[in-house]
């Protein structure tokens, strides 16, 4: 080997990006800086925002406002934040899987330009443990951000009515992180088995939604519900008080036995014939399951780490499956 | 070409070794005990049929398969073992590029892939093919993607480079043009060369030996100098149906009849009785009788037999 003569490498321009590395930032550097780009439109974008509600807000002389209805005014600032936890836990995951994860691997599996990789002096795992993890990195770098952009723009008035603290508090902290990866690292795995990028994409669509509605029909089960009875009647002002921003997850009649009963039991037309079935029913109040607020962080991170456990489980099948099945 | 093969090493060191090597797919065996050696500094044509297993049998000789039986080993180590992966360079038949690289970008992954890379000579590579190195992969020609293709596999200096199918949609002046680059690049080096082409007088030029599978085994592989000369092509008057009984002695790889003439290739043991007119067969000659006549029994001349002692290792 003492023949061999290597010219020097040309000078570099641009960021100090080496090795594998460089090539995963050169292949996919269109998706990363979209990425990038939109998490810093998006961040300018919430505070522009959350400017924009402070001003309003101080301007009612909030948080003990003048005018009464004041909350009428203040709804356009509650949509926005609505609209905006939408954009983040139910778009963004779908759109940051369809995009980077289907075609990060079969893109190349498709036009061989894995095998161009593998065939270097590089092995098939490493360039995989790149390619995902520079995609995971780039990734939780923007969710995060946005995540705590969000959160700070949702934070002053959270708790001003129960849906904009339940509604758009299901997107702060881990949650659009950890849905965000679980389904991009799912469409890493699915664009790795089916090798054609168009059909992952489509599938990947399929596999996020399927996420989505999992996620959006189970993740309040992750709260310990509290129960309170009364047994004041149910006539008006029997309601019992739950703590402001609590969630009231199922609301019962009390009969006097102990036993509970569907709200709507005595739904019937007229005061007389409620009065009857209230009383042949033995009805002697309410009994309310709900989530306090304090809930809402616990119960996040909780399923924030079980689509985590899964992303790495997922991830885990894609090493195997590299090493044994990529070609 | 004696003994020494500039960084290949000495002619006696095996470049690819392979033992009863096999693989299996679900629709079959595409390759079935396959055993040979591939000496160092080699320019050797892999021939065979479409399906005879030639893309199987390089596939498993730079670890993008796992081999179902038998083992193969590069320059004496497994294919994807730190060693066997920088010493093999493997261009892939489709050739594939990253599209919306640019050329430099493209020298720039086999720079920042391999700790041995040679950027001059990859550029000379593309120089000489007046690619410019500002082109994005997508506009270039076939020819000038090829060209860029076998720069990123030179550039790398392997002491193994696996060619499949390199010239296959390729116009025949590029293609000439091209197999002038392998020749010099190959002679330069002292690089063991393994190309599998259909283009049989293309092969005839560069290669100086020879790997013939059909039927899923190796049916001819030595010194093309070597194979030549074991093969006689034989023209006579026909006597009958059915293989001429002068020939009965001797292994009758081919034999064909036109009008009153017979044409047989074989190879000869023992002298020739009958009055036959004997040529030196052309390499492209043999190579058809061979693809023709699958059943013909190999012909593995010394230099490409596995020792059965390492066999068993």
């Amino acid at each position: 080997m003492s023949t061999l003569t290597t010219s020097p490498a040309p000078a570099r321009r641009g960021p100090l990006l080496s090795g594998l590395t460089w090539l995963v930032w050169r292949q996919h550097r269109a998706a990363f800086w979209t990425g990038l780009a939109v998490t810093a439109t998006g961040i300018a974008c919430f505070a522009y925002q959350r400017a924009s509600m402070m001003e309003y807000l101080s301007g009612i002389g909030w948080p003990t406002p003048t005018s009464p209805n004041w909350s009428a005014g203040f709804e356009t600032y509650d949509s926005r934040l609505s609209t905006t936890s939408s954009l983040l836990g139910l778009l963004m995951p779908v759109l940051v899987g369809v995009f980077l994860g289907a075609p990060l691997i079969a893109n190349d599996l498709e036009h061989g330009t894995g095998k161009l990789v593998t065939s270097q002096a590089v092995s098939r795992s490493s360039w995989l443990a790149r390619k995902l993890g520079m995609a995971v990195l780039v990734v939780t770098m923007c969710t995060s951000a946005l995540s705590a952009a969000f959160g700070w723009w949702w934070g002053p008035v959270s708790k001003e009515n129960k849906a904009l603290y339940w509604l758009a508090g299901s997107a702060t902290g881990p949650a659009p992180v950890a849905l965000t990866l679980f389904t991009m690292v799912g469409g890493v795995a699915i664009g790795m088995v089916l090798r054609r990028t168009l059909l992952s994409m489509v599938v990947t669509f399929g596999f996020a939604v399927a996420v989505q509605l999992v996620w959006a029909s189970r993740w309040l089960d992750l709260g310990h519900l509290v129960t309170v009875t009364m047994r004041d009647g149910v006539g008006n002002g029997t309601f019992p008080n739950l703590p402001e921003g609590a969630y009231d997850m199922h609301q019962s009649y009390l009969t006097g036995a102990g036993e509970l009963l569907a709200h709507g039991t005595c739904a019937m037309e007229t005061q007389r014939v409620i009065n009857e079935c209230l009383a042949r029913n033995d009805i002697v109040g309410w009994s309310v399951d709900y989530l306090p607020p304090s809930e809402l962080s616990p119960m996040l991170w909780t399923g924030s780490a079980i689509l985590l456990a899964l992303t790495v489980a997922v991830a885990v099948f894609i090493f195997w499956w590299g090493r044994k099945r990529l070609y | 070409m004696s003994t020494v093969m500039g960084h290949g090493g000495f002619a006696e060191e095996s470049a690819i070794e392979a033992h009863g090597l096999g693989k299996r797919y679900r629709r079959g065996w595409a390759l079935k005990d396959c055993s040979f050696r591939l000496p160092a500094g080699r320019v050797c044509g892999l021939v065979g049929a479409n399906g005879a297993g030639k893309t199987t049998l390089m596939g498993m000789a730079v670890n993008l398969l796992k081999p179902t039986t038998g083992t193969v080993r590069v320059f004496g180590a497994a294919p994807g073992s730190t060693e066997a992966n920088r010493r093999t360079a493997f261009l892939a038949q489709e050739k594939p590029l990253f599209r919306r690289f640019t050329v430099a970008e493209i020298l720039r992954v086999g720079r920042e892939l391999n700790p041995r890379w040679d950027q001059k000579t990859a550029e000379e590579i593309v120089r000489s093919g007046d690619v410019p190195f500002t082109a994005r992969i997508s506009t270039l020609s076939g020819g000038q993607r090829t060209r860029v293709a076998f720069a990123l596999a030179f550039g790398r200096r392997p002491d193994l480079l696996v060619l499949d199918e390199p010239m296959s949609d390729l116009d025949p002046l590029v293609r000439h043009e091209l197999m002038s680059v392998l020749t010099a690049e190959a002679a330069e080096h002292g690089t063991t060369v393994l190309i599998s082409s259909h283009l049989l007088a293309d092969l005839e030029d560069i290669c100086d030996y020879l790997i013939v599978i059909a039927s899923g085994g190796v049916r001819l592989a030595g010194e093309v100098d070597a194979l030549l000369a074991a093969h006689t092509l034989l023209t006579g008057a026909r006597t009958g149906a059915g293989v001429h009984q002068d020939l009965a002695r001797h292994t009758v790889v081919e034999s064909r009849a036109s009008g009153p003439q017979v044409t047989a290739l074989v190879r000869p043991d023992g002298p020739l009785v009958g009055t036959w007119q004997a040529d030196t067969p052309t390499l492209e000659e043999v190579l058809l009788a061979y693809l023709r006549s699958p059943d013909t029994p190999p012909l593995i001349s010394p230099s490409a037999r596995i020792d059965p002692n390492t066999a068993a290792a």
